[in-house]
């Protein structure tokens, strides 16, 4: 009986030790950390954080896709519709398939290195002066192409960016990704006045915090989320108060001050261009009696 | 003769105010993927910059103005306990983290702003079943949003 006890407090204790001992990530120590501007890419070894941090490993949020090609031409065709779509996951997929299948993909190659290092490096938006020269000596026109859109931190390293890229090699075979660019767009909805999302914000700020536990999550960005996504249906249906007819904070302020004031000067020259008589119809002098 | 001029003057006024309103320039910002993927890697660089920086005033514009221990204040705290990973991230990084977000078109109905919260639960390391869950719960309420007549 004590035999039993004795190995029923160890396996208690042993029990207890092993919920308590989760695995805590790496803390780093202020001072093992260099200063740096935060703004300015790290290398993916060595993260210089200003305070005491807590390094994690960023892992993408890549679902498994499955891709269904039985031929080789067929698992092409999806890895460029892929490619064209901007769809990461279902490129990575038919690729693999293709190869597998016994396609020729010499000309996805590079494609697929950029959009993988990309979607695995904490800095994967841009690349540095290594890729660049291996893709500068493989692809012609490729060096001019990417000089405009080259990058020059603080500390002079120059930074190329995977995006641009990429779509550089895909026109090389003949694929255009359906995402247009445009550096300035007009805006073509008519933005809400100021009171108006001031009012929304507000609402949104009290629902947060009134808001019950989420059926899904738990979780106050879940409410957050919603509230952003999905304004009140009262603010939808509710009429509209009037908008604001004149926005002196709002950068065309300046413009409709300038505008009063020519419209003020105009119309008093006018009033009095009509009221003053001319010389042939005043009165005639009188000389003074 | 006189009266030509105050006209002439009147439409010399309305000329120079719609020449300048048609000049002024007018820039919309990203709101959620499909926005986001126009726009070109410098200029995503330099909204993540501003976007991170406008965040961080914010929150402690908002410390500032309320009182202790308002709701204001609470709500601050807990939004800040949970982006405070934005402090530490580069703008490179954010750039990326969202071009890799993005790359799914299933995110593309996304908003900007729920996509960098998610991406900074993910970097701070919240277990990827929530992160799964939020990611579902935003495509669903951007599908319905994209929906929506603008107003």
């Amino acid at each position: 009986m004590g035999l039993l006890r004795a190995t029923a407090l160890v396996l208690f204790s042993l029990a207890l030790f092993g919920v308590a001992d989760d695995p805590l990530p790496r803390v780093r120590a202020k001072s093992d950390a260099p200063p740096a501007n935060t703004n300015e890419p790290q290398s993916s070894s060595t993260i210089a954080y200003e305070m005491p941090a807590v390094t994690l490993a960023v892992e993408p949020i890549v679902a498994a896709v499955a891709v269904d090609a039985r031929d080789a031409a067929s698992a092409v065709a999806q890895m460029r519709d892929a490619l064209a779509s901007n769809d990461a996951p279902r490129f990575e997929a038919a690729y693999k398939r293709a190869a597998e299948l016994g396609a020729n993909v010499s000309a996805y190659e590079d494609i697929e290195k950029v959009w993988s290092y990309a979607n695995t490096d904490p800095n994967g938006a841009f690349y540095g002066s290594e890729m660049h020269d291996r893709l500068a000596a493989r692809h012609p026109g490729y060096a001019q192409y990417i000089e405009r859109y080259r990058l020059v931190d603080g500390r002079g390293n120059v930074w190329y960016p995977t995006s641009e890229t990429r779509q550089f090699l895909a026109g090389k075979v003949s694929v255009v990704p359906s995402v247009a660019r445009a550096t300035v767009r007009e805006e073509t909805s008519r933005p809400a006045p100021r009171h108006e999302t001031r009012r929304r914000k507000h609402r949104a700020v009290h629902k947060a915090e009134a808001a019950l536990p989420a059926p899904v999550v738990n979780d106050a960005l879940a409410n957050d989320i919603r509230n952003a996504a999905a304004p009140p249906v009262a603010a939808v249906n509710a009429p509209q108060p009037p908008p604001v007819q004149a926005d002196m904070a709002a950068s065309g302020g300046r413009a409709t001050i300038l505008f009063v004031v020519l419209s003020v000067i105009a119309v008093g020259l006018v009033t009095l261009f009509v009221r003053t008589p001319g010389v042939d119809e005043a009165e005639p002098l009188r000389p003074a009696s | 003769m006189r009266k030509l001029v105050g006209l002439a003057l009147l439409l010399f006024s309305f000329a120079a105010y719609a020449a300048d309103k048609a000049t002024a320039p007018e820039i919309t910002p990203p709101a959620n993927g499909e926005d986001w993927l126009k726009l070109s890697s410098t200029e995503k660089l330099f909204w993540s910059i501003g976007y991170a920086q406008g965040y961080a005033d914010a929150l402690g514009k908002i410390d500032v103005a309320a009182g202790p221990s308002s709701p204001c204040t609470a709500l601050a705290t807990r939004t800040e306990r949970q982006t405070s990973t934005f402090g530490k991230v580069s703008g490179f990084e954010v750039v990326s983290g969202l071009e890799k977000f993005y790359s799914d078109p299933a995110n593309a109905q996304i908003p900007v702003g729920s996509a960098i919260r998610i991406y900074l639960l993910q970097a701070s390391g919240k277990d990827q079943t929530t992160i799964q869950e939020l990611i579902e719960t935003a495509r669903l309420l951007g599908a319905e949003a994209s929906r929506r007549p603008q107003k």
